[in-house]
């Protein structure tokens, strides 16, 4: 993505270079925040869109 | 440095301190220190306008590795306080040990079952069982022992010395990535230990030892090998190593899963494993192998960005003609659910209208589209019932892509699969089109919500239905106004104040109001609403065999070929339109189904065949309120003609 492109920037930590070993007892903030977001959200039916349709 | 904006319409609060009682004063230094994902304006708008850009699709997936993560980190925190729950077997954190000394030896081989697509429907569903969120029948020491089996997986993986026990369910366990094993169980919820020594691994329960296979599994790489079974000398049942089903064409190839074991395939409720036959593996194999040539040759851009997400298929078995059933859960990027395609075709619309439902599900890990409380209930034109905000934009995108879908293959397709290319075309963008006016000032979705809705509409605009043949448009109109109208037949209730004042307008020989007409009904979601597709099923058919719809005019129940419809309908569409009312006046006259949902809304179909527009359009767009003034009029002793009571209406409206 080029630097000077605007950008919109998620909530979602990136953990994709983090550890296993780190995530389970990394206290960023950044972590907090998403674990915050996911758990403010599991539980509505509004995000689960999982199920079975019929269509052509 | 461009400048940024927050995905979230609030900062969310900072939660408790995140790290388990096991492990206390272990947090690294220091907080904020990770970076975030992040989309470019650019390439947010692509995505709604429906640009398949393998680099964005990139970005979603790192973006799902993280949000797995985030999910398997919030599992660990509400599993700490749940003393006791991994009953018989070791500890979450001992188990999570397990998976730190694997990926400590290969992280690819971890990450491989870490981020295998169903790993997170586990991970998710039984993070809402602990919040309270979810029922299941398993005890709740079996599902967290699922982490057992991940980790346990990823050390066979590895090749790790270790021993862990995990849950054994009805018999069988279920390595991700490894395969299926079963045993000669006495108890539905039992033990099982995996051990492995130097590489060489056992599985031992129910007096039973199996060896895995060498991890043979799957790697998400192509040229998968085709795992043997092997056994111990006192195997108790053979180990079924994942299908995997492979196609190329073109320079562009998928490589998939065939994920028939995997105990949370099916999102929920668990499913048993059931490992497909020889003869089922083949048909997969063929009807991947054909329709995967035609989305490469008639598809190609969707082709690249189906083969850049998509990394198992759950197949169902085959549903009734044109009643393909299809699924994602946005737990699950990368996998699809699907019942066994009747054709190439099927196929193909298929994987783009899942890739559409796994890049939705992606961004709405990244950003608000909509509110998070909303309890709102809207009208979904490809469903039977009223579907909540989330949902329904989930549903806008996976049509906007068959709509495009069909926009492309209809300019190739020939013969009468040219005829129903365009009736799907026609029928996808209009009811699209319609939700998303229906949408147009709601206050539930965020700013991004309504750019990205912006951006599919602009997309949309720019596909002409014309120029088609005429009939495929005039049968895509019927279908939809008469879902709409059936939809609403079973979800509205009109308001008693106003059927009384229209039933004491007629007595009275006035016109009726329209304000009165147009009162806003309350919705009461039906559960038991069914046969919505039955006409829509009827139109495909008549498309592709008419000679066949036609045969069924005389013989016998043409419910027994399409589920949820009459004889009347039959009617309908081969062209007689006073037979097919006179059919559903016959049902509606019969005082057990005067009711009945299809036969008004068949009424108002054969109405407009027939010219008689008033009549139509009050049965199209308040056909719940004509029915209950019927009924109200009928009870006081003065039966109207339905028709002649809808004309009236109608003519109002």
């Amino acid at each position: 993505m080029p630097a000077n492109e605007s950008r919109i920037e998620s909530s979602l930590a990136d953990l994709t270079m983090t550890s296993l070993a780190d995530l389970r007892v990394s206290d960023d903030e950044r972590l907090r925040a998403a674990v915050t977001r996911l758990l403010d959200r599991v539980a509505s039916p509004n995000d689960q869109f999982g199920g079975y349709r019929r269509r052509r | 440095m461009a400048p940024k904006r927050s995905l979230s319409p609030r900062r969310p609060a900072l939660a408790e301190p995140l790290a388990s009682p096991s492990h206390p004063g272990l947090f690294l230094p220091g907080g904020g220190l990770l970076g975030v994902h992040e989309l470019s304006e650019a390439e947010f708008d692509e995505l709604a306008a429906g640009i398949d850009n393998i680099a964005v699709l990139r970005r979603l997936a790192a973006a799902e590795r993280s949000h797995r993560r985030v999910v398997l980190r919030a599992l660990l925190d509400e599993a700490a306080r749940h003393p006791g729950l991994t009953g018989p077997l070791a500890s979450m954190d001992d188990a999570w040990d397990l998976l730190v000394r694997a990926e400590a030896v290969d992280p690819v081989e971890v990450a491989a079952v870490v981020d295998y697509p169903l790993t997170g429907v586990w991970a998710t569903l039984l993070l809402r069982r602990l919040c309270g969120a979810r029922h299941e029948d398993a005890p709740l020491w079996v599902e967290a022992g699922g982490l057992h089996v991940l980790a346990a997986a990823a050390a066979v993986r590895v090749g790790l010395t270790f021993e862990l026990a995990v849950p054994i369910r009805h018999g069988t366990v279920v390595m991700p990535t490894l395969g299926l094993v079963r045993l000669p169980y006495r108890e539905p919820w039992e033990v099982a230990v995996v051990s492995a020594v130097d590489g060489e691994a056992r599985l031992s329960g129910c007096g039973s030892e199996v060896a895995p296979p060498p991890a043979a599994g799957w790697t998400g790489q192509p040229d998968l090998p085709a795992a043997e079974a092997p056994f111990s000398a006192s195997t108790a049942g053979p180990w079924v190593p994942p299908s995997t089903i492979g196609s190329v064409h073109g320079d562009i190839r998928i490589d998939v899963v065939l994920d028939d074991i995997d105990p949370y395939r099916r999102i929920s409720p668990v499913a048993w494993p059931a490992p497909l036959g020889e003869a089922e593996l083949d048909r997969w194999r063929k009807v991947v192998e054909s329709g995967w040539a035609l989305l490469v040759r008639d598809h190609p851009v969707q082709a690249d960005a189906v083969a850049a997400t998509l990394r198992v298929l759950v197949p169902m078995a085959a549903s009734p003609r044109f009643l393909a059933r299809s699924a994602t859960s946005g737990d699950a990027f990368g996998a699809a659910l699907l019942s066994e395609p009747e054709d190439a075709t099927q196929l193909a619309v298929t994987l783009v209208h899942e890739l559409q439902h796994a890049k939705l599900g992606a961004l709405g890990h990244l950003a608000d589209l909509h509110g998070a409380d909303s309890d709102d209930l809207f009208y979904a034109p490809w469903r039977e019932d009223p579907r909540p905000l989330g949902p329904l934009l989930q549903g806008i995108f996976a049509f906007f892509g068959v709509a495009g879908f069909w926009q492309r293959q209809r300019k190739v397709a020939t013969g009468a699969e040219a005829g129903l290319a365009h009736f799907e075309f026609a029928l996808w963008r209009a009811s699209v089109d319609r939700v998303l006016t229906d949408l147009r000032d709601c206050a539930g979705l965020t700013a991004l919500g309504h750019r990205f809705l912006r951006g599919v509409a602009t997309t949309l605009d720019a596909w002409p239905t014309q120029p088609a043949p005429a009939e495929p448009l005039r049968l895509a109109h019927a279908v939809a106004t008469d879902h709409y109208a059936g939809w609403r037949l079973h979800h509205f209730r009109p308001d008693p104040m106003a059927v009384a004042a229209l039933a004491a307008a007629w007595n009275a020989g006035r016109a009726a109001s329209p304000g009165v007409a147009l009162a806003r009904p309350a919705l009461v979601s039906d559960l038991a609403v069914s046969g919505l597709e039955a006409r829509a099923v009827l139109v495909r058919h008549q498309l592709s065999d008419q000679a066949t719809v036609v045969g069924w005019r005389h013989a016998g129940d043409v419910n027994d070929w399409v589920h949820g419809a009459v004889q009347a309908d039959v009617d309908w569409i081969t062209g007689d339109p006073t037979a097919a009312i006179a059919g559903f006046e016959r049902v509606l006259t019969d005082v057990a189904s005067s009711s009945d949902a299809h036969a008004w809304s068949g009424l108002g179909l054969a109405a407009f065949d027939l010219g008689d527009l008033a009549a139509a359009r009050a049965l199209a767009h308040v056909p719940e309120m004509v029915r209950a003034l019927h009924r109200e009029l009928t009870a006081a002793g003065s039966a109207p003609g339905r028709l002649e009571l809808a004309r009236w209406l109608g003519f109002v409206l």
